[in-house]
């Protein structure tokens, strides 16, 4: 199959696309169900809201970006794909917050891992109050995304970068897995994060999208959902004002949404900032709190052999050695995964500069990196952070890392460390302002657990932002139902990584997928049968 | 937790500090501006879309620092250009409360009286010596206060993702680019192909 531009080709002729930046004059428009955020929740019940024979308005802030901008070129691809220009980060400064803005979310930019909800956190949810999060009802879900999107163990053996984490894990008898992805004819070449060049990768960008605009949804871009006006327990309009692809700052158009019902999935961050500026009802103040990051922290090998790791599927291998370490709700257990490093983002995080610099880029062939996700908010030590508004009405959160997940933290840079060293690395340092380079695992293991860890000094970053918009059945501890459906207001959900109680454990993309296809489809026989 | 109120009050002392500092060091710049060193050689492209020409002279000065090119020197003045223009078409995609957080650094930096006493860099910009802006570097970087942690660390990181970004300098770090043939293989590069 020849590889074309989905968008700009014939493919697309038909489909009701809108360059907000475009229109001349305020519209008002009128539809079944209006989505906002086109990324992992708002673009899979798209497709299924459409595909039920509802008419679908999809609103989404950032751009249009497909195949014809897949151009594998990080100084380009970063500030036009990402959040804030990729300048997103938490109000300390301390966490550098990686979230797609582009037409797919971050799907558009993410690396393809595609883990089913761990049985551990799917049991703690349901501990929490959860309707119809089991193991065993959301089974089939699972099985209904992995199936849409291509969803299989890469069968390719690992790059040299993930080889590392697998055979230091072999050495030291640690538990290891192959990662399953969802790409389709993937050419093993790992720009994922700069937006896929093959259309291998399936995005919602060239699946569900795509699947709702042929079945006659319209999809408005470069536009981004102001607030929602209710009347009583019921949502009235959805204000919307397009939005200047590259400063961000608010144009003049303004676009009103009416529909039947409203579902926000502008994310983790986006989510909470929407139903906030919309003063929505929140009689608990829940609205924002316990938003979750995954937060990550690094370490960097140098190997003796050549790695190359800005070459072939960037995640591969993954350890769960020390993620349940201490039970669901004890100490702060980690994912252990690798990155694709490519030079503009290696520069950027190992935060050194001139000669120390210079030395440590010389060497990028070599260098492996490895990294662990920790796994916040399922101990009352790890409430999360806060989303608040700026006085424009943009969101800022407020994460703070609390001793607990300091302790987590370190535990994740001694074993990253000893796994390179098992690997062979002839020299590890952790991503830390102050960090030297280690000769040995003895010496690294010493410094580390002596260093009193700080915000700004170790270097961390989220690529995985979850909660500010809680699900639960108690209108006390959470903001909409196990269905997603809002407490307070009729005729809004929330569908997205927003709702999660806490974070995943694991990447979250294919939690995303199956919870809202679910929710989709519940809400598309509601809105038939009304 | 007391070190995250000092850390604030620290801030907050830098906040109240700048809109006064603006107001009174207005004409004390104005007067030094002409008897600051020009630099030897202009920058070639002053058509920034958000770096002003005094921001602008700040990070010629910083980046002579941060970059140390593969012959072991600082890059050249057209390089510097050209890599500050890359900075500046980074920060246009900055959201617009982030370029303002920017532009409140520069002003810092930019101002004698914020700057000395904050980087202790109390002469011109080009007149400060790489030693003088190494030791302010690693001052910021090191410090208690987190306001000058997170300074150094928006420089550091613009710096260098910006320069290793740059195709020019993939080679620097042993990056190849893009498999030639993979983008032979895919559309969206078939135009530039053609158009040169
Ligand atoms: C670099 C990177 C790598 C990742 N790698 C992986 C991985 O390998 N595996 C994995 O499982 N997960 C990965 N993730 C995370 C995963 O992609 C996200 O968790 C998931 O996409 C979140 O889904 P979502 O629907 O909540 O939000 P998103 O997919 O982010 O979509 C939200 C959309 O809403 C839009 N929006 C926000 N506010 C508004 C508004 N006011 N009006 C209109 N639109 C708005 C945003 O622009 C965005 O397009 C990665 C993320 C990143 C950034
Ligand atoms: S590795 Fe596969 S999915 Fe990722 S960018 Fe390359 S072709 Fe696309």
């Amino acid at each position: 199959m020849s590889i074309e531009d989905i968008y700009t080709t014939e493919s697309g002729a038909g489909w009701t696309t809108v360059d907000a930046t475009r229109l001349v004059k305020d519209q008002i428009i009128e539809t079944d169900v209006v989505v906002v955020g086109t990324g992992a929740g708002g673009g899979t019940t798209a497709e299924i809201l459409a595909n039920a024979g509802l008419n679908v308005v999809m609103v989404e802030e950032g751009a249009l970006n497909s195949l014809k901008e897949f151009k594998m070129d990080e100084l380009e691809a970063y500030p036009k794909l990402y959040q804030e220009g990729m300048s997103r980060v938490t109000a300390d400064g301390g966490i550098a917050i990686m979230q797609g803005r582009t037409v797919g979310g971050s799907t558009t930019v993410n690396w393809t891992s595609s883990f089913r909800t761990p049985d551990e956190t799917l049991k703690h949810w349901s501990s929490l109050g959860l309707k119809g999060f089991t193991p065993e009802s959301m089974a089939p879900w699972f099985d209904d995304r992995e199936r849409r999107l291509g969803i299989k163990p890469w069968t390719v053996p690992p790059n040299p970068n993930n080889q590392v984490l697998q055979s230091g894990c072999q050495r030291l008898g640690w538990s290891w897995h192959v990662i399953p992805r969802n790409v389709r004819g993937c050419w093993n070449i790992g720009y994922c994060g700069m937006g896929c060049p093959t259309n291998a990768k399936q995005s919602m960008l060239v699946t569900t999208v795509p699947g709702a605009l042929s079945r006659g949804a319209s999809l408005f871009y470069n536009l981004r959902a102001n607030h929602l006006q209710y009347q009583g327990t019921s949502t009235q309009a959805l204000e919307c004002q397009a939005i200047d692809p590259v400063s961000q700052e608010p144009l003049p158009v303004k676009v009103e949404i009416r529909a039947r019902h409203y579902v926000v999935s502008a994310s983790a961050i986006g989510s909470p900032t929407i139903l906030l500026r919309s003063n929505t009802p929140d009689p608990y103040k829940l609205i924002g709190k316990r938003t979750f990051l995954h937060p990550v922290n690094a370490t960097l090998a140098i190997m003796p052999e050549r790695i190359e790791p800005y070459k072939g599927a960037p995640q591969s291998i993954y350890s769960d050695q020390f993620n349940w370490r201490d039970g669901v709700t004890g100490e702060a257990g980690f994912k252990m995964e690798v990155p694709p490093m490519f030079p503009a983002l290696t520069a950027g995080i190992i935060g050194e500069y001139g000669r120390q610099l210079a030395d440590t880029m010389h060497q990028l062939p070599h260098i492996n990196a490895v990294l662990s996700l920790v796994r916040d908010g399922f101990n009352e030590a790890s409430p999360g952070g806060e989303v608040r508004l700026r006085s424009d009405g943009t969101p800022e959160l407020d994460y703070p890392v609390t001793d607990y997940l300091w302790r987590g933290l370190k535990e994740a840079y001694l074993r990253m460390a000893e796994v390179q060293f098992a690997a062979g690395a002839k020299k590890v340092k952790f991503l830390h302002n102050h960090s030297p380079y280690f000769n040995r695992y003895s010496e690294a293991s010493q410094w580390m657990q002596d260093k009193e860890l700080k915000i700004l000094q170790s270097r961390l970053f989220t690529a995985h932002q979850m909660g500010g918009c809680a699900m639960g059945e108690n209108p006390s501890s959470s903001v909409v139902n196990s269905d997603g459906q809002h407490h307070h207001i009729d005729n809004l959900s929330v569908i997205d990584a927003s709702t999660f109680p806490t974070s995943v454990g694991a990447n979250p993309q294919l939690s995303i997928y199956a919870m809202a296809a679910r929710q989709a489809t519940q809400l598309a026989q509601k809105l038939k049968s009304a | 937790m007391t070190k995250t109120t000092h850390s604030r009050r620290q801030f907050l002392r830098l906040s109240l500090l700048t809109p006064f500092a603006v107001t009174a060091s207005t004409a004390y710049l104005s007067g030094c501006a002409t008897s600051a060193r020009r630099p030897d050689k202009p920058l070639q492209d002053t058509h920034f879309h958000f770096l002003d020409e005094d921001s602008a002279q700040i990070w010629q000065a910083i980046i002579t620092v941060m970059i140390v090119t593969d012959t072991g020197d600082s890059p050249s003045t057209d390089e510097v250009s050209l890599h500050i223009s890359r900075i500046d078409q980074g920060l246009r995609h900055f959201s617009p409360a982030n370029r303002e957080k920017v532009s409140d650094l520069f002003n810092l930096l930019s101002i004698t009286f914020t700057r000395g006493l904050t980087t202790g860099i109390w002469q011109p910009w080009p007149n400060a010596t790489h030693s003088d802006i190494r030791q302010f570097l690693d001052a910021w970087k090191n410090s208690r206060f987190q306001v000058f942690n997170q300074g150094y660390n928006v420089l550091a990181q613009l710096a260098a993702f910006t320069y290793y970004g740059e195709p020019e300098h993939w080679e620097e770090s042993g990056y190849p680019g893009p498999p030639k043939e993979i983008k032979a293989a895919l559309p969206q590069f078939k135009s530039q192909e053609i158009a040169g």
